[in-house]
């Protein structure tokens, strides 16, 4: 390869790479754009949320009676376990 | 992402309550300025019950906190068990205001910083049966234990050795109060409002028992007062506040950290519960529209925001140990604000509290037997072992 080659494959693959990072930019500003629309539409139904803390003691009790079987899961050796979904 | 199901009853209660009727509205806002009021007296009721039942043997009553340990956890029992620090500082300004050292009550009122993070804890729970959200809910919750746990490792033992926050707590207050009183130097407002019912409930509910027995009635009566005006103040401003709550939020939305605490401040300071501001943002966590890193420096402010309370419950005490009740009050707010500054301030230590409630989160996605222990074990288990160790170290 010529070195007049070389310059305009360097130059070719630097525009590449500008042109991804302005469009890698473009998709973040979406992205953080979406995310703000979600979390102002969260914010408006903040009352719900509200509800949802006015019931911790429900939610309380029913981690309470999770509680007995995931211990037997941990130390109680091949015990079935019946209960709480793992994380998906 | 789910949106809470059950969330219609409550919108339409509340709408009905706050857009509803602007006589509604009104009195309200009378009802809080009467349980304002209520505080204040309160506040007052034990500061002079104390003084009553204590004598000049505050100190000596005191005894057994007299070790920062057993202060500290002191503070975090009861304020994981009555789940409200709001309370447990007014308590404490009340107790100053008796003749409780404020040497003494310093670490119950860094102890009371720690107790309140079970709320959000135990709300974080309700996201138990989805894993993600219920990983990401409990981060979210569990990174305030972290910070404020960090808080009393960093700032306990300095001011074990140095005093530090008591002596910036006395600088100030002296220079606030001025006086004997919180008077602005020379007209005490509070003093004409506040006295008269502590002098009928002394000269006529208590006056044919003994002294002793009517300062220890005194101070329960206070206590059970305090306890049912925050907690009522508190339903009653979430109500009123939610509007200006949601503004607040809308305006921090693609802001920075600082905004975020800002926020976390302005929302606990119009609702008087750190618990409320800290809890209401572990859902909206759980549901992955914040993530813990904008989660972080709200639950930040709320720290910030709850100090209102003590300071408000400071404007009550008047007379010659009104200076140690602000000083309180003050070490309240330094104390928090020292540590946002502090451990948010420098990168490495701000990583921690992330880094330690993302582990226990995954961790007790896997299992929920560890979050149930970690729960006991920070409220409740590590606390005894404490004075345990604290007291045979004393022996």
């Amino acid at each position: 390869m010529n070195n007049d080659t070389v310059k305009s494959k360097k130059l070719e693959l630097q525009n590449y790479i500008e042109e991804l990072e302005s469009s890698l930019l473009k998709l973040k500003q979406q992205l953080d754009r979406l995310e703000q629309e979600e979390q102002h539409t969260a914010i408006n139904n903040l009352e719900g949320y509200l509800l949802t803390v006015d019931h911790k003691y429900e939610n309380f009790k029913n981690f309470c009676s999770i509680i007995p079987n995931e211990w037997r899961s941990l130390f109680g050796g091949n015990d079935k376990k019946t209960t709480s979904p793992r994380g998906k | 992402m789910s949106t809470p199901s059950s969330s219609l009853p409550l919108n339409t209660k509340i709408e009905k309550m706050t857009s509803g009727s602007s006589k509604f509205n009104w009195i309200n806002w009378l009802m809080i300025v009467g349980l304002v009021y209520l505080l204040l007296v309160s506040v007052s009721l034990i500061g002079s019950g104390f003084k009553i039942a204590a004598g000049d043997q505050a100190t000596e009553l005191f005894a057994f906190a007299s070790n920062p340990v057993a202060g500290l956890v002191v503070g975090t029992v009861a304020t994981a068990l009555i789940q409200s620090s709001s309370t447990v500082t007014a308590i404490i300004v009340g107790l100053v205001a008796g003749g409780l050292p404020v040497g003494l009550a310093i670490p119950m009122v860094m102890g009371a910083n720690m107790g309140t993070t079970i709320t959000n804890t135990i709300v974080s729970l309700g996201h138990i049966r989805q894993g993600h959200e219920f990983r990401r809910a409990f981060a979210a919750a569990t990174i305030h234990d972290f910070f404020n746990l960090m808080s009393v490792f960093i700032f306990l033992p300095l001011e074990i050795a140095f005093g530090f926050l008591e002596k910036a707590g006395a600088f100030l207050s002296s220079h606030i109060v001025g006086g004997e009183s919180m008077s602005m130097k020379g007209f005490n407002f509070v003093k004409p409002l506040v006295k008269p019912p502590i002098k009928f409930i002394e000269n006529n509910l208590f006056a044919s028992i003994p002294e002793a027995i009517a300062g220890t009635l005194m101070i329960a009566l206070g206590i059970l007062t305090i306890f049912f005006v925050i907690t009522f103040i508190g339903k009653l401003l979430k109500i009123l506040m939610v509007g200006r709550a949601k503004a607040i939020l809308h305006s921090a939305v693609g802001r920075g950290p600082i905004t975020g605490i800002a926020s976390g401040t302005l929302i606990t300071v119009l609702v008087q519960s750190s618990s409320t501001t800290t809890s209401l943002i572990v859902p909206l966590a759980g549901n992955g529209v914040f993530s813990l890193r904008q989660v972080y420096p709200f639950t930040l402010g709320a720290n910030i925001g709850t100090c209102i309370t003590a300071l408000l419950a400071a404007t009550a005490i008047t007379g010659e140990n009104a200076v140690f009740a602000l000083q309180i009050a003050l070490v309240h707010l330094l104390y928090n604000v020292i540590g946002v500054i502090v451990i948010y301030g420098i990168p490495q230590l701000r990583e921690l509290p992330i880094r330690a409630a993302e582990t226990l989160a995954a961790a007790a996605v896997n299992n929920k037997f560890y979050a149930a222990a970690y729960i006991v074990v920070v409220f409740f288990v590590l606390p005894l072992i404490l004075i345990g160790g604290s007291q045979l170290i004393d022996a």
